[in-house]
């Protein structure tokens, strides 16, 4: 009797050990990979990863209206500032926070600068793509699984997420492989070399090319104050507070697009004076910096490369001084 | 009544009821033996076995008659 | 407490373990416990509901018992002396108090169960129509499981009025009867004398590792029913059911088929599961499901599916009120008028209107359902009956052999077509959608239709979903015909060797990771039954 319950036991143990490894073998195959340009998660972060420690002066943080804005490239080659766009498609405020201290593992920047997009943007409106877009490609790491459990709000979501994602992503299967040009829902495939993308996107900066006409009419928008999520203010706070104590010097700002109000912007800056952070928002300045409704928008929410040149070389022009005045 | 008189009145009427001059029930048949006698036909046939005998089917005995000896058995007690 | 959770099983497990631990004779009060927990679990005030009602069956039960004792008594005393009639009119005297202490008790049960189910609905219908202010019952949640205990109590009442069942002595195990935990929320209807005794036994039969082998495999191949084809399927049902106005032709079919084969692996999934985990305990509960889709006629169809539910009506509706003495004169004046079988036939039609209203009504108050599941059905077999000497005729002449398996396989698509379209009534939210929903099917049949019900909505993929969909029909298709034929895969893979074992369990366990539709992008559905 004994021997046989032994068997029965060691035939269990075999069974769960199969199973084990047959998870975590196909595991990786259902883990969304963005090389697409309209979502370039993986390949942002892989590249970061690549670089050399401590060797970014300039981080910028935020959602895709900011790399899709602030041109790296230019930057190092014109300005000679060393900076990174280290970002994910829709990134909430609220993950911000946790990209920051990702990046601070490594680099030391002098400057941090956020872009303020999705500062309205509630932790119950991110949707699983958006959630797979900003945690996917990012290493497992103790922030992230703290991450992951602030924004989903439960321990087990947050769990699964970060250690078994083919129980998040198991229904990939009706996609796997199958990439289509219309919707980036489907843009992803499984990189087996991911070195072969690391110059796609250089300094994180993704170029957009397309020229869409917008009615840009900033001026004119609503002045309808906006309330600022408990979440997005929690994340702000705790920016500001990584960055005192590494002595950084911390930038918030807004760029440039059709969709936005005064009414949005006169509630940072209400929000951003009470804390005494500093705000630009861009849109204020759209005059000086010549900002062309029917040239510099590739649609309602981002500038293409034509807007992100004014836009970044008048960033040039204000980051001297706090670069040098820390 | 013998069993055997039961039994030869009892097929009189299995064929009628289900409509096949050439039935013969003995002691084990069972609904599934017999095309037709699913639950519809089987109050039908109750009905006319017990006027055939001149007794009356229990509800009990309705559902729990298990095959035609069951039956016979039962007229054979109550049919002096 | 839902089924497909990771609690019900530890729940399982928990109760299982202790059960092992005490002796037979105890065991009975791990499952009464485990039933409490197991109803608490969804809801605590309606537990006392079906306690207030398992005490009143309890108190019944004994009163019959009582009359029947009495009368026994009376006849070993009178027998010698008392004739034939007298024996009669004592022993009807008896049975008049026994039925009436049935049918009070059968009114208050019933009335309970119309006042939770139908009540509200027929009161907001009544004050749509006649604009009254009637009390419509809003307050009134659906106890759980209430349509399938109280009948389930019901019976073991009547079972004792027809000398079937003695009367249980003591309530708790009545209790346990009409609340056991594995039977409580979507059956299947069980009866006292098959139930009873295998929960409260004194001593139980030790179960090989086979036994449990068998009963392992058939909780998970239950779970992958649900959670792999069920609520995969349900995604696309609940879209063209729901949005009935978006979808148009082979859409609506789509959606129509999807119902159907959701609606098949949801009931039978759970069953997998309810008697697989009984077999754990070593308790045999009924099935309800025998490859119905193989059905050569709708009467068979309606053998093979939900059995336990028509057997129960069977015995405690339909056979009542044909044996009831209104419709034996019925009987007899037709007789007179329009010859013998007449006088069978019709009291028999009847009486199956009024059983399947019934079915149609325990479904729940929604006209839909009396028709879909109701009065449609009984449509199907009435015709059925009234013209098959024509399509006796019709066969000879075209020689069809009802051997032929040509044939079989034609009967079964139409009785499967029948269903689908009486689903569609029954699945609908009323009978004006089902008939939309009808008119839509028989628009412009179009591909792009079937191709809009997969839009962002829905699912991606919609190429590899309807792949997806064809397996899982042929699976189940594959797996009900061996069954047919007498072949169990479930005895087959468990007399295998290990290897081949531990790839079968593999094989299902990456079925349910990777098919199964749980996680953020399902919405969690609970099995189709419970909600009657």
């Amino acid at each position: 009797m004994k021997k046989k319950t032994r068997r029965v036991f060691i035939k269990a143990l075999i069974a769960i050990i199969a199973f084990v490894l047959i998870f975590f073998i196909i595991q990786p195959f259902f883990v969304p990979k963005f090389v697409d340009h309209d979502a370039v998660s993986t390949v942002t972060v892989n590249a970061f990863r690549q670089l050399e420690s401590n060797s970014v002066d300039v981080l910028f943080f935020g959602s895709s209206q900011m790399f899709c804005t602030v041109n790296t490239v230019l930057l190092d080659e014109k300005y000679n500032i060393d900076a990174y766009d280290f970002g994910a498609s829709r990134q909430a405020l609220s993950i911000t926070p946790y990209y920051l201290a990702e990046a601070l593992k490594t680099q030391s920047p002098k400057v941090v600068a956020v872009e303020m997009a999705s500062v309205f943007q509630t932790n119950e409106e991110l949707t699983p793509m958006e959630i797979a877009w900003n945690y996917a490609p990012m290493p497992l790491s103790k922030e992230k699984v703290l991450s992951l459990e602030q924004i989903l709000g439960s321990k087990w979501d947050a769990y699964q997420h970060a250690f078994l994602p083919l129980l998040v992503y198991h229904d990939r299967w009706r996609v796997l492989g199958q990439q289509s040009d219309y919707d980036c829902r489907y843009d992803f495939e499984y990189i087996f070399h991911p070195d072969k993308y690391l110059n796609l996107y250089p300094g994180g900066y993704v170029t957009v090319d397309a020229v869409v006409e917008q009615s840009y009419d900033f001026e004119n928008s609503s002045v309808e104050l906006k309330d600022i999520p408990a979440e997005s203010i929690e994340a702000i706070d705790r920016i500001a507070e990584q960055c005192r104590a590494r002595n950084i010097r911390l930038l918030f700002f807004k760029v440039p697009v059709s969709l936005w109000t005064r009414g949005e912007s006169e509630s940072i800056k209400r929000l951003m004076d009470a804390r005494g952070l500093d705000f630009i928002d861009l849109n204020d300045v759209s005059r000086e910096l010549e900002i062309d409704e029917n040239q510099d928008f590739s649609d309602i929410r981002h500038l293409n490369k034509y807007g992100a040149r004014k836009v970044t070389e008048y960033l040039a022009r204000i980051l001297p001084e706090y670069l040098s005045g820390s | 009544m013998s069993r055997e008189e039961i039994y030869e009145r009892l097929n009189e009427v299995f064929r009628d009821v289900f409509g096949e001059d050439d039935i013969t029930v003995n002691d084990e048949t069972t609904a599934a033996d017999i095309d037709g006698w699913d639950s519809l036909r089987h109050i039908s046939l109750l009905a006319a076995v017990e006027d055939e005998f001149d007794i009356e089917f229990s509800m009990g005995q309705t559902v729990k008659m298990k095959n035609v000896g069951e039956m016979v058995d039962y007229i054979e007690e109550e049919a002096e | 407490m839902r089924i497909t959770s990771l609690a019900f099983l530890g729940f399982v497990l928990i109760t299982l373990i202790v059960y092992k631990a005490v002796p037979a004779k105890k065991q009975w009060w791990v499952l009464l416990a485990a039933s409490v927990v197991f109803y608490l679990s969804f809801s605590i005030g309606d537990i006392f509901v079906m306690i207030g009602t398992a005490l009143l069956v309890y108190f019944a039960a004994l009163g019959v018992q009582k009359q029947k004792d009495a009368y026994a008594i009376w006849l070993k005393e009178n027998k010698a002396t008392a004739d034939k009639a007298t024996k009669k009119e004592t022993k009807s005297l008896f049975q008049k108090k026994q039925k009436l202490i049935v049918a009070g008790t059968s009114a208050v049960t019933i009335g309970i169960l119309f006042l939770c189910k139908y009540y509200g609905p027929l009161a907001s219908g009544v004050n749509g129509l006649f604009n009254t202010k009637l009390w419509t019952a809003e307050n009134l949640l659906l106890p759980l499981g209430i349509s399938y205990y109280s009948f389930q109590l019901l019976g073991y009442l009547v079972d004792v009025h027809r000398d079937i069942a003695a009367a249980e002595k003591n309530p708790l195990k009545v209790l346990l009867f009409g609340g056991f935990f594995l039977s409580i929320m979507q059956g299947p209807f069980n009866r006292w004398n098959d139930l009873a005794p295998q929960l409260c036994a004194e001593e139980r039969k030790r179960l090989t590792f086979q036994d449990n082998r068998s009963a392992v495999l058939r909780i998970v191949g239950g779970y992958v029913k649900k959670l792999c084809i069920a609520d995969q399927f349900a995604i696309i049902s609940n879209e063209v059911f729901t949005n009935y106005t978006k979808y148009k032709g082979i859409g609506v079919a789509l959606g129509i088929v999807c119902f159907a084969v959701q609606l098949y692996a949801d009931f039978s999934g759970y069953m997998d599961i309810i008697v697989g985990i009984g077999q754990l305990f070593g308790i045999k509960m009924p099935e309800n499901f025998r490859q119905p889709f193989f059905s050569r006629n709708m009467s068979e169809f309606w053998q093979r599916w939900h059995i336990t539910l028509g057997l129960w009506l069977k015995d405690y509706v339909f056979y009542p009120i044909l044996k009831s003495n209104l419709f034996k004169n019925l009987g007899k004046a037709i007789a007179g008028k329009f010859g013998k079988e007449a006088s069978r036939r019709i009291p028999t039609y009847l009486g199956m209107l009024i059983l399947w209203t019934t079915i149609g009504l325990w479904h729940g108050a929604g006209m839909h359902y009396v028709f879909g599941v109701g009065i449609l059905q009984f449509l199907y077999i009435f015709l059925g009956e009234i013209f098959e000497p024509l399509f006796v005729r019709i066969k000879k002449l075209l020689r069809i052999n009802d051997n032929k398996l040509y044939w079989h396989i034609f009967q079964s698509l139409r009785c499967t077509a029948l269903m689908m379209f009486a689903w569609v009534f029954f699945n609908a939210s009323s009978i004006r959608v089902a008939l939309q929903i009808l008119k839509n099917l028989l628009r412009r049949p179009l591909l792009r239709h079937l191709l809009a019900v997969f839009s962002d909505q829905t699912v991606d993929g919609p190429v590899r979903t309807l792949i997806y969909f064809a397996l899982c029909i042929a699976l189940l298709i594959a797996v009900d015909l061996l069954h047919e034929k007498g072949f169990s895969v479930r005895e087959y893979i468990c007399k295998k060797p290990y290897p081949v074992r531990l790839a079968f369990y593999l094989l299902l366990a990456f079925a349910l990771v990777i098919f199964g539709a749980y996680g953020r992008q399902f919405i969690l559905k609970d099995f189709i039954y419970m909600d009657f």
